[in-house]
């Protein structure tokens, strides 16, 4: 995994996979209890009107302003995940 | 007052808590170990008291606790301070933390954390059949080593596992994660995930796509109803009522329901249910649709609609002529008037403000059929899913009004009832919110039976005026929203919500809590229908009638220009909302009012002064202080929309 991975839930695209790496402190609290930690698995599945990321089996809908505190690694091989 | 003593004897019983995330089915597993039914839908913040029950389950005296869901230990909105301080305060002899089994890391978050109060703990992990569904293993064997503690999979809404979740109710296990979360070895838990899609199954997408193909088809139908009404087209709706012979009387009703089920609500319906039933695929597909801006406002449109012919026509039109000229017109107001001998007890039950021919007549002949026919619509779309995935569409919408998009909730409970929509505002973050979503709730929000009268009234009035009573609501809402978002200190939250997946509704589910509430109506505000009635009866007779209508004379017939016998109609309002819009319908019906009557009447009324019921809600939730200021606010509010509304439909000049 190269640093060059390491974006903004913002900068992922609809479809694409992802492991949470890092929450800021602001949000960190109220995202735990939705099962988001750092090292788990996400797919953000839509960018408007809301973002809206799958952890197991949960959707949750985030506002930019949430997702915008959230830091994900993507895998290099996102490109297949898009459909 | 919410608790209910199922058996009662004199032993202490044993203290079982049920503990879990939102929206895992609490509820349901309560309802399943009380025999007692509490409200269960499919959307986060159902529950946001407590529930109590007692059972004598193999001997041994048990007092289940039904909470609202948790997201961790911590609280961070009403609801959830409610669980911990059971947790805290109450001592527990037994957590049953239930939990999704789709979701296991999430779920042993917070088993870690209660794991923290040294109490025993049984998991159960609902929700087993959706879990087989996805090919979702668990060793609950393993996990239950793990933790130490017993472990149990179940389905709530069938009664699956559940003599394993009463094997366990003695249990004195402690659990081991002692607020470790848990590691690597979920992994070794979950056996077996299959892959999410399956590519090979090519008759399966075909079928999803016919199903699709089907519900899309029926909602075009549904739309060329109206459609091909406005533009002279022929519709299905024309040739079904075109083509039928005349029938009279009851007949014709019978007649127009037929049409209207069968060209407005079995073309989307049918299909739809179906396919529900039949396709977890299409499932899936319709969340994805319903979330989305571009796919999810024509599934807003066709959903309002299909509610507006059900409650709208079905209720307010079809039912109501049946009950009040059919059974109240034609069989008992005649039947008692041959019996009650003219005087003051005719006047009394049956007479111009008479208990019987107003108070019972409005509550079960216009209101109730209303009521009735909203709730069953309205359980639907709760067990749906579908609720959530409108507050994603709305965010953006209520994040102006220092709100957001989990407002929603409450606003559309609202519609069901005010009142227990006010409870409802727990589920928000911040204290701004709670009052922010409290205000614009008795200000603009009408409850079922109040929006069943007023679609029953506007179905006479152009299309026109229709939108201009519900945009200026809307309108009035969004100012008021806006300016007290800015007027209130604190800051809204941030947005964050569970969007539940789309579920085919349990029809027994509906049928209880449409009972329920059907239920709860009569009892609480019939009374009121028949109290509001006789107060006005007294009035009359005392002669005093006739000075209070007087005495805001100035406000009603001169700054809103309406009859003065509007004025006891407002009167009425006060007591139940509903109560004062059937008033307004049966005036409407009688001729009394013009069209812009109408709409000057009914926006007021709409805003106007929260109900009783809703006004002791409101003390108790937000404190006296802030009731009496929510309250003084709109009443003056509300007059002054509506006389600044007449004076502009005037000035403008614009035909109704």
């Amino acid at each position: 995994m190269t640093p060059e991975n390491r974006v903004n839930l913002t900068d992922l695209r609809p479809g694409d996979k992802a492991r949470l790496v890092f929450m800021t402190p602001e949000v960190e609290l109220r995202l735990f209890g939705f099962g988001l930690f750092p090292g788990i698995e996400i797919q953000l599945l839509q960018r408007f009107p809301s973002y809206i990321i799958k952890c197991e089996q949960t959707e949750i809908a985030l506002e930019t302003s949430v997702a915008s505190q959230i830091e994900v690694e993507t895998p290099a091989d996102n490109a297949d995940n898009h459909g | 007052m919410l608790s209910l003593q199922v058996t009662e004897r004199q032993v202490v019983p044993r203290k079982v808590v049920l503990v879990g995330n939102p929206n895992v089915g609490k509820s349901a597993v309560f309802s399943r170990l009380t025999s007692r039914y509490v409200t269960i839908s499919n959307y986060p913040g159902t529950t946001v008291d407590l529930f109590r029950g007692r059972m004598s389950i193999q001997g041994r005296e048990y007092e289940f606790v039904d909470t609202p869901g948790i997201q961790a230990l911590h609280a961070q909105s009403e609801d959830e301070r409610v669980t911990s301080d059971v947790l805290k305060h109450e001592q527990p002899d037994l957590i049953l933390q239930v939990a999704d089994g789709k979701n296991l890391r999430r779920t042993l978050l917070l088993t870690a954390q209660l794991s923290k109060l040294k109490r025993p703990l049984v998991l159960a992990l609902n929700m087993k059949d959706e879990c087989d569904e996805r090919g979702i293993q668990i060793d609950t064997n393993a996990l239950s080593e793990r933790i130490g503690v017993p472990v149990v999979q179940t389905t709530a809404i069938t009664g699956e596992g559940f003599q394993d979740v009463i094997r366990h109710l003695e249990s004195r296990d402690f659990c081991l994660l002692n607020g470790h979360p848990p590691s690597e070895w979920v992994e070794e838990i979950l056996q077996s995930v299959r892959v999410e899609e399956e590519e090979d199954d090519a008759w399966a997408k075909t079928r999803t796509n016919l199903f699709s193909g089907a519900v899309i088809l029926g909602a075009l139908i549904h739309l060329e109803n109206y459609l091909g009404a406005w533009l002279g087209l022929p519709t299905l709706y024309s040739l079904l009522t075109g083509g039928l012979p005349a029938g009279e009387g009851l007949g014709a009703s019978a007649q127009e329901a037929f049409a209207l089920v069968c060209a407005f609500l079995l073309p989307v319906l049918l299909p739809f249910l179906l396919a529900l039933r039949l396709d977890t695929r299409f499932n899936d597909r319709f969340g994805i649709w319903s979330r989305k801006f571009l796919t999810g406002i024509p599934i807003l449109i066709v959903a309002l609609s299909l509610v507006y012919q059900m409650v709208g026509n079905l209720g307010a039109q079809i039912l109501v002529d049946i009950l009040e000229n059919g059974l109240f017109g034609g069989y008992i107001t005649p039947a008692l008037r041959a019996v009650v001998p003219a005087g003051l007890v005719q006047d009394f039950l049956l007479g111009e403000y008479g208990a019987i021919s107003v108070g019972l007549t409005y509550g079960i002949a216009i209101v109730l059929p209303v009521v009735a026919s909203f709730f069953i619509a309205f359980s639907f779309l709760e067990d749906s899913g579908y609720l959530p995935r409108l507050a994603v569409l709305s965010d953006r919408l209520f994040r102006m009004m220092g709100l957001n998009g989990k407002a929603f909730l409450p606003m559309i409970l609202g519609l069901g009832c005010v009142t227990m929509a006010t409870m409802t505002t727990r589920i928000l973050n911040s204290k701004k919110e709670r009052l922010i979503a409290t205000v614009l709730l008795a200000l603009g929000v009408p409850c079922s039976a109040q929006l069943g009268v007023i679609l029953g009234i506007i179905t006479g009035i152009s299309p026109l005026a229709t939108a201009i009573i519900f945009g200026t609501v809307l309108v009035q809402l969004f100012v008021v929203g806006l300016v007290f978002s800015h007027l209130i200190p604190g800051k809204r939250s941030d947005f964050v919500l569970e969007i539940p997946p789309i579920r085919y509704p349990q029809w027994r589910n509906i049928a209880q809590k449409t009972g329920l509430r059907v239920k709860w109506f009569l009892k609480e505000a019939l009374p009121l229908f028949v109290l509001g009635t006789i107060i006005l009866f007294l009035l009359d007779r005392l002669s005093l009638l006739g000075y209070l209508i007087a005495g805001v004379r100035p406000i009603v017939t001169g700054l809103l220009e309406l009859p003065a016998k509007t004025a006891t109609v407002f009167f009425l309002g006060f007591l139940r909302r509903d109560y004062g819009a059937a008033g307004l319908f049966d005036m409407a019906r009688s001729g009394l009012l013009s069209t812009q009557q109408i709409v000057v009447s009914l926006t007021v009324m709409t805003l106007f002064v929260p109900c009783i019921a809703n006004f002791f809600i409101v003390i108790r939730e937000q404190g006296f202080r802030n009731a009496f200021l929510i309250t003084a606010f709109i009443s003056c509010y509300a007059i002054a929309v509506g006389a600044v509304l007449n004076v502009a439909i005037k000035a403008v000049g614009l035909a109704l």
